[in-house]
């Protein structure tokens, strides 16, 4: 405890509150001593590298600081980003289903009451012009023998056997149907049925024409609904060629279907017509 | 012909300026650019106060309280603006600190806790000038936001300066502690 009465110590408490005195009063009236300025003026270089040292520092540490954080966010925008993505797939096969089912709202339109049931092709018959498919509804779905099947397009054909859950469908080039049709413009009526050689182009011609009747290259073709299978005004397609039938002294006609049949691959969906309202 | 000559007092002091105002120097810019900077420090550690305390520690009460005096100036010329008691502050706590290590050994141990006993008395002394620009806010916001961080911080930072003096006493003859 000497110490602190020695003329040593004393001495040191005067020249430190002297220093820390006349430092504080410069400073507070904006001067600095020469040697407190020139220690500044040293330190500035030195200032400027431990501030470069310290931004370094704190952007490795920064990283480290942030890592779990940046991990966790991007799994979560990883996650997003998938979700989005199915959503986008999702939104992608509905509108593509709203588009195909307003293309048959044409339909209902002009043939108010018929009921529709959505299927899809999962089968076609072996051979290059492959116009019997195989759909996957059935009995348990309502779908029965002789239902007449659609597309956006217009008449496709009938169902011609029906399991419990598939049915087979027969479309209108096929020799084995025949469709009761008029046409458009006059009325003029036939009978549409497949031809072996037309099948080819994914043609089928009409027959049982009067060759007094009135009919021309362009003419629509639609369904009378005189047969049991088509309701009338299903559009079948257009008169393309016509000729006279010398032996039965009638017209005979040849009919580019609205369904184009040459790219049968290509239709996937269909509809078959469940019920109407003159259905007999 | 022997040419020893035992070194004057004056050459003593000279020695151990040249030797500890170049670290106090480095130590305050290290504490005011470096320290200051590190946004993952709740505080500023006293890297300075961690000197005079190992010089009080490693060589004489003289020492301390000059070296007190210098790091006061020092810190106040590279980082401090409007009144500051600086000097004064740490020329008593060189003083303080020398006169409790003398009844300690100069050991690690004994540097800890002399180390945390002043980091203490810093905490107050920073309490004090908060004291006197006070800004209303809750004391108990104040102890928790700003004392104790620096508290913690000059105690955890300030500890390899023991082994930092220590190195600075090898040109110094240690053994020989300066007696004004």
């Amino acid at each position: 405890m000497r110490f602190f009465k020695s003329k040593f110590f004393i001495i040191s408490v005067t020249v430190a509150l002297v220093l820390a005195i006349v430092t504080s009063l410069l400073s507070m009236f904006g001067f600095s001593g020469i040697i407190r300025s020139g220690l500044k003026t040293i330190a500035t270089p030195f200032e400027w590298c431990g501030t470069t040292v310290a931004n370094a520092v704190n952007g490795f540490v920064e990283v480290f600081a942030e890592y779990d954080d940046l991990k966790k966010e991007n799994e979560e925008l990883r996650a997003r980003l998938d979700e989005i993505e199915d959503e986008k797939h999702e939104i992608s096969v509905l509108r593509d289903q709203n588009d195909w089912l307003k293309s048959y709202l044409d339909l209902k339109s002009y043939i108010p009451e018929l009921t529709m049931t959505d299927v899809t092709v999962i089968a076609r018959e072996a051979g290059n012009y492959s116009t019997v498919l195989t759909i996957n509804k059935g009995y348990v779905h309502g779908i029965r023998r002789n239902m007449p099947v659609v597309t956006d397009r217009g008449t496709f054909g009938y169902v011609s056997e029906c399991g419990l859950d598939w049915a087979k469908v027969v479309s209108i080039i096929e020799t084995a149907s025949s469709v009761s049709v008029y046409t458009e413009r006059t009325g003029a009526t036939g009978v549409v049925e497949g031809d072996t050689a037309l099948r080819a182009k994914g043609y089928c011609v009409m027959t049982y024409v009067s060759s007094s009747a009135d009919i021309k290259v362009g003419d629509r073709i639609f369904t009378s609904g005189n047969a049991t299978i088509y309701p009338p005004g299903l559009l079948i397609g257009e008169i393309v060629e016509i000729s006279a039938d010398e032996a039965t002294r009638t017209l005979r006609a040849v009919i580019k279907p609205s369904v184009d049949f040459d790219r049968a691959g290509d239709i996937n969906n269909l509809m078959v017509i469940t019920g109407y309202a003159n259905e007999g | 012909m022997n040419s020893f000559r035992p070194e004057t007092t004056r050459q003593l002091l000279w020695r151990r300026l040249l030797v500890f105002l170049p670290a106090m120097f480095i130590l305050a810019v290290a504490e005011c650019s470096f320290f200051a900077q590190l946004y993952f420090l709740p505080a500023t550690p006293d890297l300075m106060l961690g000197f005079v305390v190992a010089v009080a520690m490693l060589d004489s009460q003289h020492s301390a309280a000059i070296c007190g005096i210098g790091a006061g100036f020092i810190i106040d010329a590279v980082g401090a603006t409007g009144i500051s008691f600086s000097p004064l502050f740490y020329m008593l706590c060189g003083a303080f600190c020398a006169v409790l290590a003398k009844k300690m050994l100069p050991s690690f141990l004994s540097w800890l806790v002399e180390l945390a006993i002043f980091s203490v008395v810093k905490g107050l002394y920073t309490l004090a000038g908060l004291y006197y620009s006070w800004s209303g806010a809750p004391i108990g916001t104040v102890l928790l936001r700003t004392v104790l961080p620096e508290i913690i911080c000059t105690f955890v930072i300030c500890l390899p300066i023991f082994f930092i003096v220590k190195l600075c006493m090898i040109p110094i003859d240690s053994k020989r502690r300066l007696r004004l």
